[in-house]
């Protein structure tokens, strides 16, 4: 086409009625991604030279471009399509103040939030929640008994600074700085930083590499810094304090009548103190402190005693009437491609065929589980019947919140009495149903953060029609509840072709966005019925795997 | 009359703290529009997005404050376009070097007035009927597409091609309607 004369200044006036028509029709098979080659060849002969065609062009892909956003500020795929519901971020009910008011949320409700580099975010959204500011790690426990539930920890998961309080147990700590600590209680113990800390009280073994020389551990009256080696430490409550060296040296600073000489130990020395004072050197005896290896044996065999504790509890729960679809995720061989129903529904398609996921160890060691990667893995499933309440609950191990929408069971259909289960970008558990005429989506807010990310963690969603309302939990609480929207709308759940792990909408063919499920799966079931509050309590503290004394009610 | 050669952003006081996150996440939508432009798909859009922020987190140090981010932005995608075609090109058709620099460079001047229209479309949308509105919109959700807007309102494939491309042409129709009312239509265009 060649370069028109100018008839007016108006947009796409240099353009005639025909070409207009035209570019608006190839331009409406370009986006819809149904363009020939030939007419491909069109457009571009059109735009090459014609700089109104060219204009008019970036016109009607934006008008798309706008379109995508628009669509996607719907705050979800399932949103429905009502003026009431139509997009405005004010309007948008179910996000917690909190996290509106967050950075990270103002991020999340651009639309294309993923986009926006995981680093960047994870920053922001760390500093915004205050949640990424971890300096240790608790690698692994045993009998552990916290004083204040609130400020307890699992294992795998970061800590940060501040207070430690261990009523009985052991657990060990390892610093970013490289330092590895394992802590016996009863102890009240600080963490200040990658590489110091402060024993108010409690008795302590040290191991610093190489890396962490300086390592030092605060007491009321002196500290300890240590110089490559490992000790043990213990500090009474009455102010007393003993100093063992089983390996290398260290300092004690702060010691003395005047509290400010610095006193040397070497390998095989040890030494009681009270308040400051110093008193004599005697033999080290590594036995009176709680040992790595320790951990390991008693470690192991609280993981088998957990592990057996479970197995037994999974063979009763085998037997629930209502639990239509479970699996164990245990391979009876290694290249299984079968995911076996051990629940009560009869139906074949319970056997879930597994393309792509590959077997991996689960909660412990010797227990099988499923790592879903690639946005090719997935458990094709399907079930027949219709389900008026549900729940459905399953261990993962999260590896990435990297997806708009993570998969965790998905029917194909999206059409009434579909169900969609999976977790959002920003950490929010979201359950979709679909109606007749309309659809809900039941968000939590975001409650799963890089905090949670490659520690089991248990997720369960409960559909109550008896109760009309949609629960939302996560270990060992509740963290929604929401009214079922619209019920007379809302026929019972059907799911046919589903899939565990990722998603697969029915009669679609063409490239689609990739929603696969980033992590491990160990355990998943559903139920025909709607789970208590006390039923899932169950169900955590037994499944969980780190040894903790289940919480005093 | 607004001068075309500044986006609004750069008059906004707030911009000129160095903030990373804000500017990207108050201009992402129009990067992500301008990208679109060239790579007219959704998911290749987002991935060279994605690409491009990263670099723009990289290169932050060079942009400098005042000046246009938008464009500063949009030339780093460009970048990113460009290199992808190379990729694109084995698997799909897409537009030759020449055209591709052409709707480039033409896009890059059209960034106030795309904005304007983007506001615009959002009262229009709002003017649809309700089937209208939710097919056209279900069929640009994320992980949709025209089959399931077909599916959902009951519609045949075909019909459903019919009927986004009528929804499509009545947004162009109110859009350009709605900037010739609000006098804001000839800013690019002189």
């Amino acid at each position: 086409m060649k370069k028109k004369a100018k008839h007016s200044q108006e947009e796409a006036g240099e353009l005639s009625d025909a070409e207009v028509l035209k570019l608006s029709a190839l331009c409406d098979d370009l986006v819809d991604g149904t363009i020939s080659p030939v007419r491909h060849l069109e457009l571009e002969r059109i735009l090459i030279s014609d700089e109104a065609a060219q204009r008019h062009y970036v016109r009607l892909i934006g008008l798309s471009a706008s379109l995508h956003e628009y669509a996607g500020e719907f705050g979800s795929e399932e949103g429905d399509g009502s003026m009431a519901s139509f997009p405005d971020r004010r309007e948008r009910k179910r996000w917690p103040l909190r996290a509106r008011l967050s950075l990270a949320a103002a991020l999340v409700s651009t639309l294309f939030l993923g986009t926006l580099l995981a680093k960047n975010w994870m920053d922001q959204r760390s500093v915004a929640v205050g949640q990424d500011d971890g300096i240790a790690v608790m690698t692994r426990a045993l009998g552990l008994e916290w004083v204040d539930q609130a400020r307890s920890y699992r294992v795998g998961q970061r800590i940060p600074a501040g207070r430690v309080r261990i009523a009985s147990g052991t657990m060990q700590i390892e610093f970013y700085g490289g330092a590895t600590v394992i802590l016996e209680g009863p102890a009240n113990f600080e963490i200040r930083s990658a590489n110091a800390a402060f024993c108010h009280y409690g008795k302590l073994r040290g191991n610093v590499p190489p890396q962490a020389i300086g390592f030092t551990i605060g007491t009321p009256e002196y500290d300890l810094v240590d110089l490559g080696t490992e000790f043990g430490i213990a500090v009474a409550q009455d102010g007393t304090s003993e100093v063992h060296i089983f390996n290398g040296k260290v300092e004690l600073r702060g010691v003395g009548r005047e509290g400010k000489d610095v006193l040397g130990l070497s390998q095989g020395q040890a030494m009681r103190l009270t308040g400051a004072m110093t008193g004599k050197i005697f033999g080290m005896n590594p036995g009176l402190f709680p040992g790595a290896s320790l951990l390991d044996d008693v470690g192991s065999a609280s993981d088998e005693s957990s592990f057996q504790k479970w197995k037994k509890f999974s063979a009763d729960l085998k037997k629930d009437p209502s639990l239509v679809a479970y699996f164990t995720f245990e391979p009876e061989r290694p290249w299984d491609r079968v995911l076996r129903n051990q629940g009560q529904g009869s139906d074949p398609g319970l056997n879930g065929a597994i393309v792509g996921a590959k077997w991996a160890e689960g909660r412990w060691p010797g227990k099988g589980a499923l790592d879903f990667k690639s946005p090719a893995d997935r458990v094709r499933l399907s079930l027949t019947g219709d389900f008026r309440s549900l729940s459905f609950a399953a261990w993962v191990r999260i590896d990435g919140l990297d997806r708009k929408w993570n998969s965790l069971l998905l029917t194909d259909d999206w059409k009434a009495g579909s169900v969609h289960w999976q977790f959002g970008k920003s950490g929010e558990m979201i359950l979709g149903t679909r109606g007749k005429t309309s659809f809900t989506n039941y968000f939590s807010g975001p409650e799963i953060d890089f905090a949670d990310l490659g520690r089991w963690m248990f997720l369960a969603t409960v559909y109550d029609s008896e109760k009309g309302e949609v629960r939302h939990w996560i270990d060992q609480k509740v963290i929604s509840r929401e009214a079922i929207q619209n019920p007379e709308n809302f026929p019972p759940i059907k799911f046919g072709s589903m899939e565990l792990g990722n998603y697969r909408p029915t009669g679609k063919t063409g490239p689609q966005d990739v929603r696969n499920f980033n992590g491990r799966m160990d355990e998943f079931m559903l139920f025909s019925r709607a789970l208590t509050d006390e039923d899932l309590e169950t169900i955590f503290q037994i499944g969980r795997q780190d040894g903790c004394v289940p919480k005093q009610k | 009359m607004e001068s075309e050669t500044h986006n609004p952003e750069t008059h906004n006081p707030e911009d000129r703290g160095d903030d990373l996150v804000g500017l990207l996440t108050r201009n992402q939508r129009k990067i992500f529009a301008y990208i679109y432009t060239l790579v007219p798909n959704r998911a290749d859009a987002e991935d060279l997005l994605q690409e491009t922020s990263l670099t723009i987190y990289e290169k932050f140090g060079d942009f400098e404050p005042g000046t246009d981010f938008v464009a500063w932005a949009n030339r780093i995608a460009w970048w990113k376009v460009k290199r992808a075609q190379q990729k694109f090109a084995r698997s799909k058709v897409v537009f030759n070097q020449e055209v591709m620099e052409a709707v480039a460079a033409t896009a890059g001047t059209m960034q106030a007035e795309m904005n304007d229209r983007h506001k615009a479309l959002e009262w229009c949308l709002k003017k649809l009927n309700e089937r209208d509105r939710r097919m056209v919109l279900t069929r640009y959700e994320s992980g949709s597409g025209v089959e399931r807007a077909a599916a959902e309102a009951g519609r045949s494939l075909q019909a459903a091609y019919k009927a986004l491309g009528r929804i499509r042409q009545m947004l162009m129709d109110c859009v350009t309607n709605e900037m010739q009312h609000s006098g804001i239509a000839r800013r690019e265009t002189g």
